[in-house]
């Protein structure tokens, strides 16, 4: 069977996340000037806070005002607003394209409908790519694919969404590529999200991830996960990993709940690393509606 | 179909039904789950068993099936034979009595046939197959046989028990016999032993009296005993009956009348004995029921003179299977030859008889009682109402010869009842432990005992061949299928 991927209608997505921006939790590094507080002080934009002159400060920032009421000389200090550039990195490895039937109805949880996994990440990425955009951040993007990958550099011009769309519809997830590799490609500073499954060079995505939050960047480890591969169809399979065809084992009554334990296990454990690595972690399941899912890894609180 | 090892055909079905079972219960792949996530899982192999209601791989089914089936049959030496009867019943006749065609013969062998037998064999070793019963019926078979006896009987029967095996499942044997004593007796129970069942003895009535009131052609008095008394009767050989006999001679040293008071034992019946003419009222004892010798005295016939060397050279007369007296006289010799009735009627007319006796004797109603060992008749026998007037066609010797022991055989049979040999009705019956023994216990005969087992029959080869071929194409096809061959 080959993979035929949902579809996925661009504009009521859009339309879902109108309004919607995408904040930093904290102060970003000084920039082009953006939507975000910027760890530099400066002496334009808005007022902060008065603070007691120093010597050195520039005269010409003085209230003069402020100091022929109080005999004392002030200085008016305000916060620099910065653009943060957010890279948007995917994992197009082969395990995304799962299931291949594409959409597909979850009957254990209810008459909900779950996008592929590969469908859930693209419109992730473009609701979180609009979101950035409509906070005046440049979006960049890099897919993990092989042989080469796909970039797109980070960009604040109009039809930028599209044109992350017009990339992502035109990739189908195959081969095993390594993602973290092209973590580490991402410029230090930034916004990075990671959308994956995990289940390709996880230990290395992991440390790359850990490495770049240590350079600066404000890493969000957005982890895909279908509900079959939580609840797979009971019965007896016979499991093929599609990036490991000759790993064939046998799933059967017996080793369900051994695999689904040793799954959430494994789930558990991906996510307690990421945040020791300084990481957010954020799991997506694919029944979870995309611009709800949007909303939530662009949640300042989440 | 007969199976010479039955189990190794048991363990062959079974082994069949276990493969049949297999294929449905085969253990194979099952459907393919592309699961991103199988690493999770324990690394266990792919295969699994999968429950079908539809054999799967029908034709490796069949080849296995064949192969097992061609194999385990030639082991198993399974013969095909016909469609066989549930029993077989064979009627063995004691043919040595068999000669006399009495009343109580016809009877018995009557009642034997009516149990539709699928052979006759006789004491001295013929063997009549079903088709040929209207033989027995007609009585053709049924020539004077004065060979063989009861164990020869059995033995014949056990002989041929070997070519009605394969038409049986069981062999039901209806004897039937005077079950008296003969040459053979002592050996009856070794004989016996060979055959592996149990007999039917239809015991033959040397009484033509009881034997016509068995038939129903003569109402039984109301102080008669019973038919089964009877039939006891001839079975001990024994009847509170006193027997009357008079010789009715004008001689006063008759050495009939000699021989008849000092061998008075052998009377069986009532008798009367004429020397001279036959008159009116002795027709009229013999039409009563009696036993009418007519043994004309021929005075002066010194030729009938019998001498030692005579007998011991064998030229004797025969009578129920007995050779006991007396040489060839002239005027047996000129009587015809042999055991038909006419023959016995031209031998009748050569002596002399009243008118009633020819008269008899063209209704066809002679037989023969006594012959000389040619075969020709030396006694005849006329039924006369309900008894019987018996021709003497021999001179009696003027000698001792008729007191003598070997006369005892030929007077028995002159004075044996109407239409019995008197030979073989005055042998003495079989000890009741002895018909016992003879009927035996325990089931019927089962054919399987005289089957000749054959290993190995001839299509044994081709179905070991067959075996091996399917084995062969099973392995081709399995190898050419990968997934079967996985």
């Amino acid at each position: 069977m080959t993979y035929s991927p949902s579809p996925l209608a661009l504009g009521p997505l859009l339309d879902a996340l109108r309004g919607v921006t995408w904040p930093a939790r904290t102060r970003v590094r000084a920039g082009m000037p953006g939507a975000h507080r910027a760890l530099q002080r400066g002496t334009t934009g808005e007022f902060t806070e008065f603070r007691a002159y120093r010597q050195g400060d520039d005269p010409r920032r003085i209230d003069w005002r402020l100091l022929a009421r109080s005999d004392r000389a002030f200085v008016r200090v305000t916060d620099e607003r910065a653009w943060w550039t957010t890279w948007i990195v995917l994992d197009a490895s082969a395990s995304m394209a799962f299931p291949e039937s594409g959409v597909m109805s979850v009957p254990e949880r209810g008459v909900r409908i779950a996008l592929d996994k590969w469908t859930m990440t693209r419109a992730l990425a473009i609701g979180l790519a609009a979101a950035a955009l409509a906070t005046g951040d440049p979006v960049g993007l890099q897919v993990a694919l092989r042989p080469d990958g796909r970039r797109l550099p980070a960009r604040t011009r109009r039809g930028t969404v599209q044109s992350i769309a017009r990339t992502l519809q035109a990739i189908v997830p195959s081969g095993g590529a390594a993602l973290a590799p092209v973590i580490a490609r991402v410029p230090a500073g930034t916004r990075i999200v990671v959308c994956s499954d995990m289940l390709g060079d996880t230990d290395e995505t992991l440390s790359t991830i850990a490495r770049m939050g240590a350079a600066g960047s404000a890493v969000t480890l957005v982890h895909v996960v279908h509900p079959l591969e939580i609840a797979p169809p009971r019965g007896a399979w016979q499991a093929m990993d599609p990036e490991v065809p000759n790993d064939r084992r046998a799933l059967s009554v017996t080793s369900y709940d051994q695999y689904t334990q040793s799954f959430a296990n494994w789930r558990g454990d991906v996510a307690r690393r990421c945040l020791a690595a300084g990481a957010r972690y954020v799991q997506l399941s694919c029944d979870e509606e995309p611009a709800r899912a949007v909303r939530r890894v662009a949640a300042v609180s989440a | 179909m007969t199976v010479a090892v039955p189990w190794v055909l048991w363990t062959t079905l079974a082994a069949a039904l276990g493969l049949f079972v297999s294929h449905l219960l085969s253990v194979r792949r099952p459907p393919l789950l592309v699961l991103p996530t199988t690493r999770f899982l324990p690394p266990r192999t792919v295969r699994a068993v999968a429950m079908s209601t539809r054999p799967t791989d029908v034709l490796l089914l069949l080849l296995r099936v064949v192969a097992v089936l061609g194999a385990g049959l030639a082991f198993a030496g399974v013969q095909f034979a016909g469609a066989r009867e549930l029993i077989a019943n064979v009627v063995v006749i004691d043919a040595a009595a068999v000669g006399d065609d009495s009343l109580a013969w016809r009877a018995a062998i009557d009642e034997a046939l009516n149990t539709r037998p699928t052979a006759v064999v006789f004491s001295d070793g013929r063997v009549i197959g079903a088709d040929s019963l209207t033989l027995v019926l007609d009585r053709t078979a049924l020539a004077p046989s004065r060979d063989g006896s009861l164990a020869s009987a059995l033995l014949a029967a056990r002989r041929s028990a070997p070519s009605i095996a394969s038409r049986a499942d069981s062999i039901s044997l209806l004897l039937v016999s005077p079950l008296r004593e003969d040459h053979s007796t002592e050996a009856l129970g070794t004989v016996r032993a060979q055959w592996p069942g149990r007999i039917s003895v239809l015991p033959v009535l040397f009484d033509t009296l009881a034997a016509a009131k068995r038939d129903g052609a003569m109402p039984a008095p109301a102080n008669e005993p019973p038919a089964d008394t009877l039939r006891s009767e001839a079975l001990t050989g024994t009847s509170e009956a006193e027997r009357s006999l008079s010789v009715h001679s004008s001689a006063d040293d008759d050495v009939v009348a000699a021989a008849f008071a000092r061998w008075r034992d052998v009377v069986a019946a009532d008798v009367r004995v004429v020397r001279d003419s036959v008159t009116a009222d002795d027709v009229t004892f013999a039409t009563l029921g009696g036993v009418l010798l007519s043994w004309p005295d021929a005075k002066g016939n010194t030729d009938s003179a019998l001498s030692p060397a005579v007998i011991a050279n064998g030229r004797a007369l025969v009578a129920g299977g007995l050779a006991t007296l007396g040489t060839q006289t002239e005027s047996a010799t000129s009587a015809d030859s042999a055991t038909s009735a006419d023959s016995a009627t031209s031998a009748d007319s050569a002596t002399n008889t009243d008118s009633a006796t020819r008269a008899d004797s063209a209704t066809g109603s002679v037989r023969t009682v006594v012959w000389w060992p040619d075969g020709s008749a030396a006694a005849t026998e006329r039924a006369v109402g309900n008894g019987c007037i018996r021709d003497v066609l021999f001179t009696a010797p003027t000698s001792d010869a008729l007191l003598q022991s070997s006369a005892r055989g030929v007077l028995a049979a002159l004075t044996a009842p109407c239409g019995v040999t008197g030979g073989m009705g005055t042998r003495p019956a079989l000890a009741a432990a002895q018909v016992a023994l003879l009927r035996g216990e325990g089931p019927l005969a089962s054919a399987q005992a005289f089957r000749t087992p054959r290993a190995h029959p001839e299509w044994a080869r081709w179905l070991l061949l067959a075996a091996v071929i399917c084995l062969v194409a099973e392995m081709i096809i399995r190898q050419r299928s990968p997934v079967l061959a996985a």
